[in-house]
């Protein structure tokens, strides 16, 4: 893997620190936070940047820096799990529908393509308000969501590697599907997927904090980057670190996933901008 | 090729008509009873059957599909649990306010995005290319509830000159709507934008190098003859399929955007329904939004079909493929396949 | 035809040598990170006006770097370290914006390898030749496009100038592709490999259009290509490449008959060739029961029995439900311990046949019994899937292209060691043993099996292959193109190690191949197919002596061989027979079989 991600440039670099530091102090965060982010203290609202709190108090009182270093455990959590969960489904899918073809491939495709069809926010909207917003039920929405998407785009990469010789060999050695998906199909498309995972969850990380800011994740008081956004937003002149902070964190961890994908897209040959979309 | 056209129809067709059951199936096939939701705990149970019969909640779910999808394709989409009144009119005004920022979004978003890729493809490794590139990462990492908040800061309170929230409600004229458009639009043209561009970028660079480009340099023409003759009717074809998604990506997008501005879009119809759990409004929308969908992948497909004279007659041999020698497939990845969202 | 140097640039009359180019010490070299690589060193050559100069070399000797520079084109990346190169006397490389476009396809005119991919894909064939007229200032009307093309021999110009690229086949597109090079009357062509993707008939009949086309003009030319052959036919004077050098750079005859350099000597060498094997003429066509005529389809000649591996008999095999079969009716026999060739065209139906006999594709109608040595056989009509684990075991396939047919993420070890698991060739414990065994077989140190296919070059990967399918201890080996990607010596080689491992282990050998000169190499009988049917069996030595099938006739007269100075006269490029149906077979000679044909109505 070292040999592999050597010579990704430095933004590829840049981007891996932006990702660890976000992980890093979102870990650290119970332990590092001045303050206890939901604590109120309505003696302290809505202070500018001052030594006791860097970067202010909202209008609850409660410190900004001790409540963005906290804001992210929920969306990275999430992000973390269902990232995961739909790589992972989505490239097994996606690898098998390729090998295997046929109605099995057009039965899948159409379903994926129905699923898509639908905008993935509303899509998340229409679980949400049947199933509530726990945190499991984000995460299997944002899997029911992007697995389709990971499917596609695996199965795209796949079947370029299936009509390649090394496939045809082990098809006519008589190998099975699962052996043939497993052992051939699926380690040639790695590197498609280790692209599509940083940049997957870019767009869930964005896509899980838009549904914080709209009222539908975190709960308040939790500290959460879209719902201080939500709370904050309307006081951006009065304390600007409120909505700024969250912000910077969010948009520096995407720009992280971002660079990360590029780098390793062109290390590995993948092009990352032709996945394109949401 | 009218045969490749009506094939595509007929699968859009069908798409449209699966989203449509998935989204039924997910809303009335998933636990939390709708009438005990509105009747509230202490309904008695005669009342919550009498609601049920009412609502025809009592048939089974695949006949209520039917009986749906029947209305559906007369318009009539049921009434809203909250108003009692029918989703249709109402949905269709929505609709129309929506229209009014989506179409400006997309006139402006893609042309901007096809001139600016096309340019940083081309001075590739350049400072305009760096510029470009570094503009779109940004556009794309900053999340558009942000992007409004910091624009609404900008311009409708240090600067005047666009209202921050609308306060008419859906039934207003679209003169009165006009001026509220503006910020909106800016919002979700910046976050469209990024997407198109870089791809533009990247299908631009990869059609440079190839070596029909190479071909036509070394005929001695002009490099403007080269770029617009030459390389864009190729360049554009991956470009067109973002385009596509992208616009119904902007259908998601709608919903914070209009939220934040309380502007009266299909956007913030859906919230408010998803809010009062009001399930014929939220399928509405989600069907329509499908439909949008489907239409905009298919008229992406007909472009390119008028663009490339070879998407015209490829078959879309699915079966079989692997198996036939001949021509061995390059190991690159298909850009169709990988613009999908 | 007259032709004014430097019509359309305003370029300075031919330098007093009078030789059209020279490349003086041109060196040029790649910037891989900080080092730089060099591509070439130090490569002088002149050509005349009217001259036509060769570059030969296997790949990576640079040689198509060098061509492209008389269009001053260089690679991104790539710079000139030394030297310069003179056009008409002036430096490419020094020219302005606008005299660089008159040069470009005004004075110096390209012709790439694969035309498929150079002509541009969304515009019409008649746009792209109107566009390389008018951007040298010549006037040009449909008149002038039509004439271009007619120039070039295509059929129905008029329909043929409002197509798109993919609608003609290969030959028409690399038609297209000389029609807009020599468009604006240029005085240098440079040909890229002009003939390396075209099938043998083809390539035979552009290089003579090419070869008329630059004596009509009087061109300065320089062909490029990997095949001596080629150049041979083509060049007045032959320049041998290697590793960014000129080796040596003489007169074409006094270079084939006594080359000085021992590099040349070996490249002759491995170059197989038909040898004494003589130039056949076609049997006259038979139009009703000629006496020798056999009604019974060539089943082989009544050697039944232990010694045949494979019998087949008349095999089809569809793709689609409509349209024509990718085989037809095919007979074929393998006898144990023989190889035979299957020669055809792309699309001749030779690969899915042989794909077909591996279970890849499952036959439409037909018998395809294969016997094995230890009672072993069945029936190889059923697709792998249906078939036992010792028919998988009896066929192995080996393929055209070794970077592709091994998985890039497994070593080579853990390639040759999965037959053997699958098929328990050994016992566990013995695998790696066994590993090692194979590896130093195929000529390759047992140490390679850490490696990854990567790591190998073209030639040691198709030993792998090869290692891989005795991995399985077949009794029939097929090989599909399995030296076509290579370069002339590696093929040397890899031939020779396969025909050795055959008869040490006692292997029959299906050998799928266009070349004709490897064929007559390598097999014991030979069969020629077209559009999926049978048209001619027998030993190598009776086909390649004929009488033939005229269509054999015709690839035969189209073989191009180091030392020939002459292309073969105006070859025939349509098909001027037609099949006789039913048809019978004609028996010139014992176990030498030809389907019967009638003279095309049109002539």
């Amino acid at each position: 893997m070292k040999a592999t991600l050597r010579g990704a440039g430095p933004a590829f670099t840049i981007g891996i620190v932006l990702i660890l530091g976000n992980v890093l102090l979102a870990l650290l965060a119970p332990w590092i936070s001045p303050y206890d982010p939901v604590a109120s203290d309505s003696a302290a609202a809505l202070q500018g940047p001052s030594g006791a709190h860097w970067l202010g108090t909202d209008m609850y009182g409660r410190d900004i820096l001790s409540r963005t270093l906290n804001g992210g455990r929920y969306a990275l959590q999430v992000t973390f799990l269902a990232t995961t969960i739909a790589v992972a489904a989505g490239a097994l899918l996606g690898c098998l529908v390729a090998y295997l073809g046929g109605w099995f491939d057009d039965v899948v495709m159409r379903v994926v393509d129905a699923i898509l069809s639908v905008p993935t926010i509303l899509a998340l909207l229409v679980v949400v308000s049947v199933l509530g917003s726990g945190m499991w039920v984000i995460v299997l929405a944002v899997v029911v969501v992007y697995t389709p998407a990971v499917i596609r785009v695996v199965r795209g990469a796949a079947r370029s590697v299936k009509s390649l010789d090394y496939v045809t060999a082990a098809k006519a050695r008589g190998e099975r599907a699962g052996p043939i998906v497993v052992r051939e199909i699926l380690p040639n498309v790695s590197d498609v997927v280790l692209v599509e995972y940083a940049m997957r969850a870019s767009w869930v990380v964005l896509l899980i904090s838009t549904l914080s800011f709209l009222g539908f994740g975190a709960n308040p008081p939790a500290p959460d980057w879209g719902l201080m956004v939500a709370e904050n937003r309307t006081a951006l002149t009065v304390v600007p670190w409120a909505t700024l902070g969250p912000v910077a964190a969010l948009a520096s961890f995407v720009i992280g996933l971002h660079l990360t994908s590029d780098g390793l897209g062109k290390r590995l040959g993948v092009d990352r901008a032709m996945t394109g979309v949401k | 090729m009218p045969l490749l056209i009506l094939r595509r129809l007929g699968s859009a067709v069908l798409t449209i008509v699966l989203a449509s059951l998935l989204v039924f199936l997910a809303i009335q096939a998933l636990p939390g009873d709708v009438v005990q939701q509105i009747l509230g705990r202490d309904a008695t149970p005669e009342a919550v059957a009498r609601m049920r019969s009412e609502l025809g909640l009592d048939t089974p779910v695949f006949l209520r599909y039917v009986q749906w999808l029947f209305g559906a394709l007369q318009g009539d989409f049921g009434t809203s649990l909250v108003s009692g009144e029918p989703v249709g009119p109402n949905l269709l005004l929505h609709f129309r306010n929506t229209l009014l920022i989506a179409v400006p979004t997309v006139i402006i978003s893609v042309t901007l995005s096809i001139v600016l890729g096309v340019v940083a493809g081309l001075r590739r490794g350049k400072w305009a290319d760096h510029s470009i590139s570094l503009i779109s990462l940004l556009a794309m990492s900053i999340p558009e509830f942000m992007v409004a908040a910091l624009l609404v800061l900008a311009f409708a309170v240090g600067i005047p000159m666009f209202p921050a929230v609308v306060l008419d409600g859906p039934q207003a004229s679209l003169a009165q709507l006009l001026p509220s458009i503006w910020l909106p639009v800016i919002v979700l043209s910046l976050a469209m934008a990024a997407y198109i561009i870089r791809m533009t970028r990247t299908s631009t660079i990869d059609v440079m190098t190839s070596e029909f480009i190479t071909t036509a340099e070394l005929k001695g023409l002009r490099r403007a003859r080269v770029v617009m003759r030459h390389a864009l009717p190729t360049a554009l074809l991956p470009t067109l399929n973002v385009v596509a998604i992208n616009i119904a990506w902007m259908l998601g997008g709608v919903v914070v955007v209009e939220n934040i501005f309380n502007y009266p879009g299909m956007g913030n119809l859906m919230l408010e329904a998803v809010f009062n759990r009001d399930l014929p409004v939220i399928e509405a929308i989600a069907v329509v939004s499908a439909a949008i969908y489907v239409a905009c992948n298919l008229l992406a497909d007909l472009t390119a079909m008028a663009l490339d004279p070879r998407q015209r007659f490829r078959p879309r041999a699915r079966r079989g493929a692997g198996a036939q020698p001949g021509p061995k497939a390059s190991p690159a990845i298909s850009t169709v396949e990988r613009s999908q969202p | 035809m007259s032709i004014e140097t430097g019509l359309a640039g305003d370029m300075e009359p031919v330098a007093a040598t009078g030789d059209a180019v020279r490349v003086e010490k041109l060196s040029i070299s790649y910037r891989a990170g900080r080092a730089l690589v060099p591509v070439a060193t130090e490569v002088s050559f002149a050509i005349a006006a009217g001259q036509t100069f060769g570059l030969v070399g296997e790949s990576g000797s640079g040689k198509s770097t060098v061509a492209r520079t008389l269009l001053a084109k260089l690679r991104a990346g790539s710079s000139i370290t030394g030297g310069r190169v003179l056009v008409a006397g002036q430096d490419v490389f020094g020219l302005d914006p606008a005299r660089l476009r008159a040069l470009r396809g005004g004075t110096v005119a390209l012709v790439a390898q694969n035309a498929g991919q150079s002509l541009t894909p969304s515009m019409r064939v008649g746009t792209q030749i109107h566009e390389a007229l008018t951007s040298h200032g010549l006037r040009a009307d449909r008149a002038d496009v039509l004439r271009a093309l007619d120039q070039v021999r295509l059929p129905n110009v008029k329909d043929l100038a409002r197509r798109y690229p993919h609608e003609l086949s290969g030959g028409q597109q690399q038609r297209v592709g000389i029609a807009m090079a020599i468009a604006a009357r240029p005085s240098v062509l440079v040909l890229d490999e002009p003939t390396t993707a075209l099938d043998v008939v083809t390539q035979a009949a552009v290089l003579r259009l090419v070869k008329d086309l630059s004596r009509e003009l009087q061109t300065a030319t320089l062909i490029v290509s990997h095949d001596l052959g080629v150049v041979s036919g083509m060049a007045d004077q032959v320049a041998v490449m290697r590793h960014g050098r000129i080796l040596e750079s003489r007169p074409t005859a006094k270079l084939f008959a006594d080359p000085e350099h021992e590099y040349t000597r070996q490249l002759l060498r491995d170059v197989p060739t038909l040898g004494a094997r003589s130039r056949a003429e076609a049997v006259a066509p038979v139009a009703g029961g000629g006496t020798n005529q056999d009604p019974e389809p060539p089943s082989g000649t009544g050697n039944q029995g232990s010694d045949v591996l494979l019998s087949c008999e008349n095999v089809s095999i569809s793709y689609h439900a409509s349209g024509p079969p990718a085989v037809d009716s095919v007979d074929l026999e393998i006898r144990r311990g023989e190889t035979l060739a299957i020669v055809g065209e792309s699309g001749s139906g030779k690969s899915t046949l042989a794909w077909s006999l591996a279970g890849l594709t499952a036959a439409t109608s037909g018998t395809m019994r294969v016997h094995g040595d230890t009672g072993t056989g069945g029936d190889l009509a059923r697709p792998v899937a249906r078939r036992s684990r010792e028919l998988r075991q009896l066929v192995q396939l080996i393929f055209q292209n070794a970077d592709t047919s091994l998985n890039p993420r497994r070593s080579v070890a853990a390639a040759i060691r999965r037959p053997l698991r699958l098929f328990g060739t050994v016992a566990r414990a013995r695998e790696r043993g066994r590993v090692e065994e194979l590896l130093t077989e195929v000529g390759l140190p047992a140490s390679f099996g850490k490696r990854l296919p990567a790591q190998l070059s073209g030639g040691q990967r198709q030993r792998v292959g090869i290692a891989r399918a005795l991995a399985a201890a077949p009794e029939l080996i097929i090989a599909d193109e399995i030296t076509t990607a290579l370069d002339v010596s590696v093929q040397a080689d890899i031939l020779e190690l396969l025909s050795g491992l055959q008869k040490s282990h006692g292997l029959s050998t299906l050998f799928i191949s266009h070349d004709l000169a490897v064929v007559a190499d390598v097999a014991d009988r030979v069969m020629v197919m077209k559009n999926g049917r049978l048209l001619e069996v027998g030993d190598v030595a009776d086909v390649f002596s004929g009488p033939n099938h005229p269509y054999t006739a015709s690839l035969l007269a189209a073989v191009l061989e180091p030392g020939d100075l002459e292309l073969p006269q105006s070859p025939a490029e349509e098909q001027d027979w037609i099949d006789d149906n039913p048809g019978g077979w004609l028996e010139p000679s014992p176990g030498h079989l030809i389907r019967t044909w009638k003279g095309a109505g049109n002539r």
